[in-house]
């Protein structure tokens, strides 16, 4: 563990980071489920940008007609809702949101959790203890449970999702990186830091916070699928992205009223889901036993 | 004396992935009844791969004998099947490893611990497994071995777990004894009442003893005959007397050089110029000779006979023509 | 031990009621609850009344004493809507949960344990890629769509089972199976690698070498060995387990505690929720205090100290 994340301390220069992103892609590609988890990504963060141009109909323009349509049937490649919408367009459409819901709240999360996790391992005492409580109590509550209560309070609207979900998430990066604090300090060459002399500021910023970038990105990795699976849950429940908006979770929470004509309804959102989380995790998982692979939750 | 075990050229080969590496190559030896046998070298010389190799322990599908013959008691190890191997393990043959801190289970009690071999291999009544446990326990030279029985290892320091280890493997009064390091990670002190004991145990039954270890000291102390090693193959063997007065590998002279001794004072500690060269560097000619003082020609491009003067047996060119031996493969 | 037991107990009390705390000021801070669930053309006069009668016209420091003061007794308040008193509400759903979370438990217990071992024992096999594959695919799967399409398998296509409600065993069939999926999947994929963890190490070749069968070696020796770490991850998850069963709960419309507090949540019903997150937050404390004390059981090392 240390001497990667050592290796990562070293400052390349331009010419060393290309070789860096050479070897990166070579390492990918020798890992198969690496790989498709890359793909997946990268694929997904085309449609979130590109959605409204890839998909087929206007995914809001609703059409009586031709309501709960059948996959395949009049240029419908996945069939149409109760108000005629397009199935497809809706799923395009709606990546957008699960991926800027997993990004922003994992960035959210994250920041605000790694900055507790550092002032709580590096400062230690009282101030350790409080933090530490309040993580302790938060983590006496399920995530998801919290975040519905959360949100219900807050209310809808992408920033509050966004929001609810950074306060049900932030302990997991808090709690992580105050033990990789407290590892870390106890290694041989921060003591000699100090036994040189070094400023506590020095210490802090060049030695022990290039030594967490590691363990923040295979945390973050691997915590980006909770968040998309749990935006996808609230909205399900009525507490997220409010209809007619087109998300993933509430397509499916209007679609199981539907369950016993429109199979195509509950069916294809959730695959887009499970597409998504499971390219995240494959990513994530893969990121992880190349940096870390004695890295633990 | 009989031969109690035989190894016949002995071939192990390691694959990982793609490469495959052999770490020992054409090893021969005989362990004879009621001896104990040195087998000396560096760390990475094949030593615990080969005592691995008697308990049929290697890892299955990354290892394999690819030649040679491992005679035991007049069975072929190499030919057993995982069950056959199970019998004699623990039975037959024990074996003490180097760290006694992760040796023992530590979930278990040492009672608990003690008692699978003797469920495993003899027809004991509980009562009497009991007793041969404690029996043994005193015979390692641990004190109220009855209610050690109910404690976990952690509760035992370093030199009592090993004893402990000890007692583990003479349970079942094994006819050979394998001994990997068994004092490395012991304290000084400690590791010469651990030496004593195995040697007292050693002279009071009639069981052999197969002694690994990097130290010479232990070695001299112990063994009845020595078996160096080097990068994967025997480079010399004798009785332990005549390996300290009259060695005749320059290996062996190094390892003997670089001994600190009591009367004179050296400076430096003499130290043999070099690293050993992976398995995979290895060439045509003699394994040492990129380290040898006295290499030739004819060493590295090809590999040394057994060349024997009466019991002393060693792997070098230089005896072709200093020491007249005869040439005996 | 009985220091311990003293110990943890005060620590369940303030991680549950800070919980409380943090949830009162969350709910009184984001608006009053009068207006919500009055009807919209009551005049301000009447909802003036219903905040005298219900008082949420008093500064929030002397609700919050009052509050603290009736829950330490054990009253959270009559539901808003139903005059109901809030803890006998959610206390008359809890049976419901817990049929739910621990048939789901068992569940994955009984398969992904196994599951798990198997597949470290034949490490690398077809067996072992296809559970890891599975393990990596059930921990993907959102719980709620899952529930939906074996709603629609084997209830819409096939008429097997019941789709929603409670009351009986074959009710609990499918919401527990749909709570167990990631669970099973969450603990397998850890027995495996605890497993192999295990079977590395030296005190595994010591038994090896004194003749263990394979198998003894691997359920007897290595399986105990690997309770630890298990154990520590199913308490870890049981928070999971629940809050899975809150959104289980709702697609199979199960009576449980879960969908009570949604309910209420979207009614504002804020001493149901209170009285929920109680409830929630104190068998969560208990349950890790038991799986603390089962570690101490299989951990020697704890024990004796």
């Amino acid at each position: 563990m240390t001497t990667k994340s050592e290796v990562n301390v070293v400052k390349g220069s331009t010419r060393r980071k290309s070789l860096r992103i050479t070897n990166f892609f070579k390492k990918l590609l020798g890992n198969w489920s690496g790989f498709v988890g890359f793909v997946i990504i990268f694929l997904l963060i085309i449609i979130s940008i590109f959605g409204k141009q890839i998909a087929p109909y206007d995914p809001m323009y609703t059409d009586f007609t031709k309501k709960l349509l059948p996959p395949l049937t009049e240029g419908h490649l996945l069939g149409t809702d109760q108000l005629g919408r397009d199935v497809l367009s809706r799923i395009i459409v709606g990546a957008r949101v699960s991926v800027i819901i997993g990004l922003v709240t994992v960035l959210v999360a994250g920041t605000f959790g790694t900055i507790v996790g550092i002032i709580s391992g590096y400062f230690r005492g009282w101030i350790d203890v409080v933090l530490m409580r309040i993580v302790d109590v938060q983590l006496s509550f399920p995530f998801i449970l919290l975040v519905l209560v959360v949100s219900a309070i807050t209310g809808t609207g992408l920033r509050n999702i966004i929001i609810s979900l950074a306060i049900g998430g932030w302990v997991i990066f808090a709690r992580v990186i105050r033990s990789e604090v407290l590892a870390i300090r106890e290694k041989e060459f921060i003591t000699a830091c100090v036994a040189t002399g070094v400023k506590r500021s020095h210490i802090l910023f060049k030695h022990i916070l290039p030594n967490l970038i590691t363990p923040i990105i295979i945390l973050g990795s691997l915590q980006i699928a909770t968040y998309i699976i749990a935006e996808a849950s609230i909205s399900f429940l009525g507490f997220g992205v409010q209809p007619p908006a087109p998300a993933w979770g509430n397509m499916l929470s209007e679609g199981k009223d539907y369950i016993f004509s429109s199979w195509w309804l509950i069916t294809f959102p959730g695959i887009a889901i499970l597409i998504t989380a499971l390219g995240v995790n494959l990513f994530g998982d893969w990121l992880r036993d190349t940096l870390d692979p004695e890295f633990v939750e | 004396m009989t031969n109690l075990l035989e190894v016949n050229n002995l071939n192990i080969c390691f694959r990982n992935g793609k490469s495959i590496t052999q770490p020992i190559r054409n090893v021969n030896f005989t362990v004879r009844s009621g001896e104990i046998l040195g087998i000396v070298g560096e760390s990475g010389c094949g030593k615990s791969v080969t005592s691995l190799a008697v308990m049929g322990l290697l890892p299955p599908k990354s290892s394999e004998i690819t030649k040679g013959e491992i005679i035991f008691n007049e069975q072929h190890i190499e030919k057993m099947s995982e069950k056959q191997l199970q019998n004699i393990r623990g039975n037959e043959v024990s074996m003490i490893f180097q760290e006694p801190m992760t040796s023992l289970n530590p979930v278990f009690t040492i009672g608990q611990q003690l008692m699978e071999p003797l469920k495993q291999h003899k027809s004991l009544t509980k009562v009497q497994r009991k007793e041969r446990i404690i029996e043994v326990l005193k015979q390692v030279g641990i004190p109220r071995a009855e209610q050690i029985i109910d404690e976990y290892p952690h509760q035992l320091s370093g030199g009592m777990r090993q004893r402990v280890m000890i007692s583990l493997a003479l349970l079942c009064e094994p006819k050979l004894l394998i001994a990997d390091e068994p004092t490395t990670a012991l304290d000084v002190t400690i590791q010469a009442q651990i030496l004593e004991l195995l040697k007292r145990i050693i002279a009071e039954t009639n069981m052999s003893m197969m002694l690994i270890t990097h130290d010479l000291g232990v070695i001299a102390e112990m063994c009845h005959r020595v078996v160096v090693m080097y990068a994967g193959s025997v480079v010399e063997e004798a009785s332990v007397e005549e390996l300290f007065d009259n060695p005749l590998h320059p290996y062996t002279k190094g390892l003997l050089k670089s001994l600190p001794s009591q009367n004179e004072r050296k400076s430096a500690l003499y130290s043999i110029a070099g690293q050993v060269p992976r398995p995979n560097e290895l060439g045509q000619g003699c394994a040492f000779a990129n380290r040898c003082e006295f290499a030739t020609e004819r060493c590295l491009t090809a590999a040394p006979p057994v060349f024997s003067v009466a019991q002393h047996k060693a792997k070098c060119w230089l005896l072709d023509e200093t020491v007249g031996g005869v040439f005996s493969e | 031990m009985l220091d311990f037991v003293v110990k943890r107990s005060l620590q369940v009390i303030i991680v549950v009621f800070l919980a409380l705390t943090a949830v009162f000021f969350l709910i009184r801070l984001s608006g009053d609850p009068t207006a919500l669930f009055l009807p919209p053309d009551t005049s301000r006069e009447q909802i003036e009344e219903y905040r005298e009668i219900l008082g949420f016209n008093r500064p929030l420091y002397v609700q919050y004493g009052e509050f603290v003061g009736n829950a330490i007794q054990g009253d959270f308040g009559q539901s808003l809507r139903s005059g109901e008193s809030a803890l006998g509400l959610v206390l008359a759903r809890l049976p419901a949960t817990f049929q739910l979370a621990f048939s789901a438990l068992f569940i994955s217990l009984l398969i992904s344990i196994p599951l798990g071992v198997l597949a470290a024992y034949k490490r690398n096999s077809i067996f072992d890629r296809i559970a890891v594959a599975a393990t990596v695919v059930g921990q993907a799967i959102p719980s709620f769509w899952l529930g939906l399409l074996l709603i629609y398998t084997f209830a819409v296509s096939f008429s097997l089972l019941p789709s929603s409600g409670g009351g009986s065993i074959v009710h609990l069939i499918l919401p527990s199976v749909t709570l167990a999926t990631y669970s099973i999947a969450r603990f397998t994929r850890f027995t495996r690698s605890t497993m192999l963890d295990v079977l590395r190490k030296d005190y595994i070749r010591t038994a090896k070498a004194s003749g263990a069968p394979t198998g003894s070696l691997v359920l007897k020796y290595a399986l105990k060995n690997s309770l630890i770490p298990i154990i520590t991850l199913v308490a870890l998850d049981l928070g999971t387990l629940l809050g899975g069963a809150v959104v289980v709960e709702m697609v199979f419309a199960w009576p449980g505690v879960g969908r009570l507090l949604l309910q209420s949540l979207l009614n504002r019903d804020f001493p149901i929720v209170l009285a929920g997150v109680f409830i929630i937050a104190f068998i969560y404390s208990i349950v890790n205090f038991i799986a603390d004390i089962l570690y101490a059981y299989v951990n020697p090392q704890i024990r004796v100290k």
